[in-house]
């Protein structure tokens, strides 16, 4: 392999990265987000206590949670097949990924809306709030929390999109495994690797600088 | 006028039922301060939860200026929720808002006009002293503080009532006396009754006319302050006033 084509087959495979990532974490978030509302709303300590669903959906979550990652996406191939059209390359990827990270994402936003003292919850009530006032209340107060959880999501999935590598789901994860693992050429999957680090660094750190300025908790 | 009736409440628990409250009564005439001591497990916690609307007593009245606050529908109650300010025991203070919006919060849920909340904002912080914090957030001020905010916070709507929840527990002694200071002022200054909810009698003592013990979910003792601390009829009574430290 040239330089110039490894170039350009690390600058396509970082390119579909970050497609994977942003489409899938976008996805998760979708959809995840609303369900951690829904079981913190629905938890018997929460605003509109309903047992049967939060029971259901909290079984719901634990279920797929309990998928190992890569079992889901081969699970999930008919499904991929069905409502994206494909079972391999970035749509597939996007749309395994998506649904494996949306229960993951609800269990997070429903932590981090527990991070609300109840007396907090209890005083704006006192004040009149209606329930949409109190959950757009869980929400600010959380916003920091909710945003490190979007960062351990999107953490999360870089490091699953190099598994659905395996199966040719297109990004870097692909890459070093078509190259480095089939291969053997490592300087490619070194790349590769290198590209991953820089960008779960990347994420890192900027989520980290603007949690850090959103924060008033801490002193 | 606030009067409460014959107010019950229990709870099931997973062995047992617990009758938090078995029938109290008692009122609050306008501009009057009233004290309600007991020990911990009296009841003081269920009491408040229902005189802040929280909790639906079991039986009984809660009524504010001739209306029985707990027949109302959920509109109604948070019309009437407004009417009572209640200040809780930690100060329970949004930490992604500044002491402004704080103060501001239950305004904003009425979507007052922002000339108006500037308005009444600033003369509550004045009052509470604490101009110079206006746009500092919770995590940067003391216990203390912390507490006048929510004052001024449970102040805001002018309310009839405003209730206070072990307000002066976390303080030490010194902020406690600055506390019982600006809830003079206040109740000289503001047409509204008090009600103090506590455990802390030297708080009842430089504050109240009137005292209420609460013991096992019943009022045991009843009357104004000075004759029941020199006289206590109850053992629960002499039991509290066992721990009573002074801070004349």
């Amino acid at each position: 392999m040239t330089n110039a084509q490894i170039i350009a087959l690390l600058t396509k495979g970082f390119q579909d990265s970050l497609w994977i990532i942003a489409g899938s974490t976008s996805f998760a978030t979708l959809f995840g987000f609303p369900l951690g509302i829904l079981l913190n709303l629905t938890r018997q300590d929460g605003l509109y206590p309903k047992a049967a669903i939060y029971l259901i959906l909290n079984r719901f979550v634990n279920l797929f949670r309990s998928i190992p990652f890569y079992i889901l996406v081969v699970a999930l191939m008919p499904l991929s097949r069905f409502v994206v059209g494909t079972s391999i390359g970035i749509k597939a990827t996007i749309f395994a990924l998506a649904v494996g990270a949306i229960p993951f994402v609800a269990r997070l936003t429903e932590n981090s809306l527990r991070e609300v003292d109840a007396e907090v919850v209890d005083a704006v009530i006192t004040m009149g709030a209606t329930k949409l006032q109190v959950v757009r209340m869980l929400l600010k107060e959380t916003l920091p929390s909710l945003l490190s959880g979007l960062s351990v999501t999107m953490i999360m999935l870089i490091g699953y999109s190099a598994m659905a590598g395996l199966m040719g789901g297109g990004g870097l994860g692909d890459i070093a495994i078509r190259y480095g693992y089939y291969r053997f050429n490592y300087p490619v999957m070194y790349y590769c690797l290198i590209l991953l680090i820089i960008l779960v660094e990347l994420i890192q750190t900027s989520f980290n600088f603007i949690v850090k300025r959103l924060d008033k908790r801490a002193r | 006028m606030i009067e409460i009736s014959r107010l019950t409440k229990s709870f099931q628990l997973k062995d047992r039922t617990v009758e938090a409250l078995k029938g109290v009564s008692f009122s609050l005439q306008p501009k009057e301060i009233l004290g309600i001591i007991g020990k911990s497990g009296a009841g003081k916690s269920t009491l408040l939860r229902c005189l802040s609307l929280l909790e639906t007593p079991d039986s009984g009245t809660i009524t504010l200026n001739k209306v029985n606050l707990i027949l109302a529908d959920e509109v109604r109650m948070r019309q009437y929720r407004k009417r009572i300010g209640v200040v809780f025991q930690s100060s329970p203070l949004l930490k992604q808002s500044t002491v402004y919006d704080n103060i501001a919060y239950p305004l904003i849920l009425e979507k007052t006009d922002k000339a108006l909340i500037d308005q009444k904002v600033k003369a509550l912080l004045k009052l509470i002293k604490l101009e110079d914090k206006a746009h500092a957030y919770p995590s940067q001020l003391s216990g203390g503080q912390k507490q006048r905010v929510a004052i001024a916070r449970a102040l805001v709507s002018d309310p009839d009532l405003l209730l206070l929840d072990e307000p002066t527990s976390a303080l030490d002694s010194v902020t406690t006396r600055d506390l019982i200071l600006l809830l003079k002022e206040i109740h000289q200054s503001r047409d509204l009754s008090i009600l103090i909810i506590t455990h802390e009698l030297n708080v009842v003592d430089a504050l109240c006319e009137r005292v209420l013990v609460l013991e096992d979910g019943c009022f045991v003792e009843e009357g104004d302050v000075k004759t029941v601390f020199k006289n206590p009829s109850h053992a629960v009574t002499r039991e509290l006033l066992g721990l009573k430290v002074s801070y004349d």
